[in-house]
């Protein structure tokens, strides 16, 4: 079964045809950063400009790489949301138009659900399974009892950790996306400032990271009063180490508690290398039945392919949506 | 030529099934609702009073701007993916110049249509009817504060006849440029028709389907002031494919 | 300036909470401080105290998150990383014309987009004393000032109460 799927929710126009949910026949991807890093961060108006620019070719050009013709297509997914509203209107349109001309069935997709399942085009999901999806607009722990079901054991309280990496990334002047060069200038310093670990030795699984930012801040603003200079290096590699810690710690914890065969590690800050290489080392040493899957980074960011392979497991459970579906900037698992 | 037209560049939604010059089926709603969940089943709806199938259409006109700018995208998005879908003829038309037609029974008289823009400005333009009763375009679609439009309108020796919701909303500033050369038109010509788009449409060159997009009139303000600062190199762009 | 001094952060909550019993449709009120002086902390107390369950995150990623179950719906705002220009194509005027409460952080990023009248409340923090900020209350507008006198006599009852 061919799916071709749509993704628009923020800063990237992409489609993609996938096969039986797990091969990727295609997956094109129009990146806007290049145009947002003018301004220090996505500006809704200029993203939903560029989507409609590039919708239709970017379209296209999925069929044509996956050499297939709409005829051949059985059904259109697009990312219904969370995401920028303006954005997602974007794909909810064209996957309308498309379903209806061409007289397919429509599955609307959650984004987070695509993350998670991007993991399935380079391995094959085995449930039940913990997934840490952690990106620019979320951070959120999601048990997975069975295929297509998702329960949130534990989310962001505040700050999405990738918010609080590019929040910090502009308090010591680093280019937007922060979060690439806070990783990089990691790897040159070191944890010597100690930040705090939000909620790591409470009972649940929610994280919080706006305490974690707020002490970063503290810290350089405190050494420019007294003049002081500090290490910008050693200050990525604090906080880097202290999110990192957080993450890794509530992850295994809650990998103890459920009866997972699997964690994946998705989303945008997945690509984020401390993270994939302390979780690898974690679930090694304290998970012994447990298996780690990190999609590819080509996966990691907002990609359309990611939605067909989430939408095969809806399509299979039925969901469908009419052609009175709209984005939905707030929608959760 | 099997047309279907729509426009939802500002409050109103306006959609319509035509055949030639003759109307199958129409639909326009005007209260504040979102176009994005009505425009689709409304289509539906009518192709179905209509008795067609989508395959049957040849042609899709759509109200290009300027106007509301997620409504714009809501249209441009569904009709460039219509007409790429079923692989026939995009056209885009002027939205001011939707609304002009409606006064097309004014042969040789100026329209003047008018959208709020904000801030004091809207988005008009100034048309004449020809003798075929089509609304021809005067002076172009622009973004303008409203006092320097009617400014420019006043120094024109002629009668003005404004239509749209928003004219008759500034009904008393237009008058005080104007005085008695400013003319307006009833409520039932002030509302877009998706019937004159398609009209206009009709005898419109067709439009590249990929490189479609809204005619907003007005740069996004971030883009604005960056452009004030910098210049973009030729060839270069903003949007990486892989 | 109309000031309250606080010193934990659940007095923040009372603080807040007593402020979204005293709201009336059509609200708008602009939070400013530095990163980390407590702006969402604040909503969400605000949030609370309007009857609402589900967790207020910062929407700094999507600019807007609105929340339609409480008392009056709450459309929380987050300008921290737009310059004003990016403000203006937001049409943020749909929000303030809508019946409910509009909370605006990072208002002052583009003060040409705030609406005439609202209410201005300043958190300040004192770095020795990580714990304790100051709000500072300022009125744009006739309905404010009276609102400011209402949530200051108030929280004081309530404090008092205590």
């Amino acid at each position: 079964m061919k799916i071709l799927a749509i993704e628009s929710s923020c800063d990237e126009t992409s489609a993609a045809v996938i096969e039986d949910g797990c091969r990727q026949l295609s997956n094109v991807v129009a990146s806007q950063i290049k145009s947002h890093k003018r301004f220090g961060g996505v500006v809704p108006e200029i993203a939903s400009r560029h989507h409609v620019e590039f919708i239709t070719l970017v379209i296209e050009e999925a069929l044509q790489r996956a050499q297939c013709t709409l005829k051949e297509i059985d059904a259109v997914a697009v990312t219904e949301g969370p995401g920028l509203v303006g954005a997602l209107l974007i794909g909810v349109s064209a996957a309308k138009a498309i379903a209806y001309a061409a007289g397919l069935p429509l599955i609307p997709v959650n984004h987070i659900a695509g993350h998670i399942y991007a993991a399935n085009l380079n391995d094959t999901l085995e449930f039940p399974l913990l997934a840490l999806v952690v990106s620019g607009g979320h951070t959120e722990l999601v048990y997975m009892k069975e295929s297509g079901s998702y329960e949130i054991i534990g989310e962001t309280r505040d700050d999405a950790v990738g918010e609080a990496y590019d929040k910090i990334g502009r308090v010591i002047g680093v280019p937007y996306p922060g979060g690439k060069h806070i990783d990089e200038m990691a790897h040159h310093g070191k944890d010597r400032y100690n930040f705090p670990r939000a909620m790591i030795k409470e009972d649940h699984y929610d994280f919080s990271f706006s305490g974690l930012k707020s002490a970063f801040i503290n810290k350089v603003h405190n050494a420019q009063q007294r003049d002081e200079v500090l290490d910008s290096n050693d200050l990525a590699a604090s906080f880097q180490a202290a999110a990192v810690d957080v993450l890794i710690d509530k992850t295994i914890r809650a990998a103890k508690e459920y009866p997972v065969k699997q964690v994946v590690l998705a989303g945008g800050v997945a690509a984020n290398s401390a993270l994939r290489n302390e979780l690898a080392k974690a679930v090694e040493h304290e998970l012994p039945n447990v298996r780690l899957i990190v999609p590819p980074l080509s996966l990691t960011g907002d990609n359309a392919a990611m939605i067909g392979a989430a939408a095969y497991i809806a399509y299979t459970r039925g969901e469908r949506a009419e052609l009175d579906l709209n984005a939905k900037p707030g929608l959760s698992l | 030529m099997k047309i279907l037209a729509f426009d939802t560049s500002n409050t109103a939604m306006s959609v319509a099934v035509v055949d030639g010059q003759q109307l199958l089926a129409e639909k326009t709603v005007n209260v504040r609702k979102n176009h994005s969940i009505q425009l689709m089943p409304t289509i539906d709806l009518l192709l179905q009073d209509a008795k067609w199938t989508p395959q049957m259409l040849e042609r899709i006109v759509v109200a290009e701007g300027p106007g509301s700018y997620t409504g714009l995208r809501i249209a441009a998005t569904t009709a460039k993916t219509l007409a790429w879908t079923l692989g026939i003829d995009l056209v885009g038309v002027s939205s001011l110049q939707v609304l002009a037609q409606n006064a097309a029974m004014l042969e040789g008289q100026w329209i003047c249509p008018l959208f709020d823009a904000r801030r004091g400005n809207f988005y008009t333009g100034l048309y004449r009817i020809n003798m075929d009763g089509q609304a021809v375009v005067i002076e172009p679609d622009t973004h303008i504060a409203l006092v320097e439009w009617l400014d420019y309108l006043a120094h024109q020796d002629k009668t003005i006849y404004f239509v749209g919701e928003d004219a008759w909303k500034i009904k008393d500033t237009i008058k005080k440029h104007l005085a008695d050369r400013a003319y307006f038109s009833k409520a039932i010509l002030q509302t877009p028709d998706a019937w004159q788009l398609s009209q206009l449409g009709a005898c419109k060159e067709v439009t590249d389907i990929h490189t479609f997009v809204p005619q907003y009139l007005k740069l996004a303000e971030a883009e604005a002031n960056w452009l004030a600062r910098h210049t973009l190199q030729e060839g270069e762009s903003l949007v990486d494919t892989y | 300036m109309p000031t309250i001094h606080i010193e934990s952060l659940d007095e923040t909550a009372t603080l807040a909470q007593t402020l979204a019993q005293l709201l009336t449709p059509y609200s708008v009120i602009c939070l400013e401080g530095t990163l980390g002086a407590g702006k969402t902390t604040f909503t969400q107390s605000l949030a609370a105290g309007l009857g609402i369950r589900r967790a207020v995150k910062s929407p700094s990623y999507t600019l807007v998150r609105e929340y339609e179950e409480g008392r009056l719906p709450l459309y929380h705002i987050d300008l921290y990383r737009l310059e004003e220009a990016a403000v203006e194509d937001l049409y943020l005027e749909d929000y303030y014309e809508s019946p409910g409460v509009t909370v605006i952080e990072w208002g002052s990023n583009a003060p040409e987009e705030l609406p005439k009248e609202h209410l201005l409340i300043e958190i300040k923090t004192f770095a020795e004393q990580p714990t304790v900020r100051e709000f500072i209350f300022q009125a744009k507008g006739n309905k404010y000032e009276r609102l400011i006198q209402q949530l200051i006599d108030e929280y004081l009852k309530h404090k008092k109460g205590e």
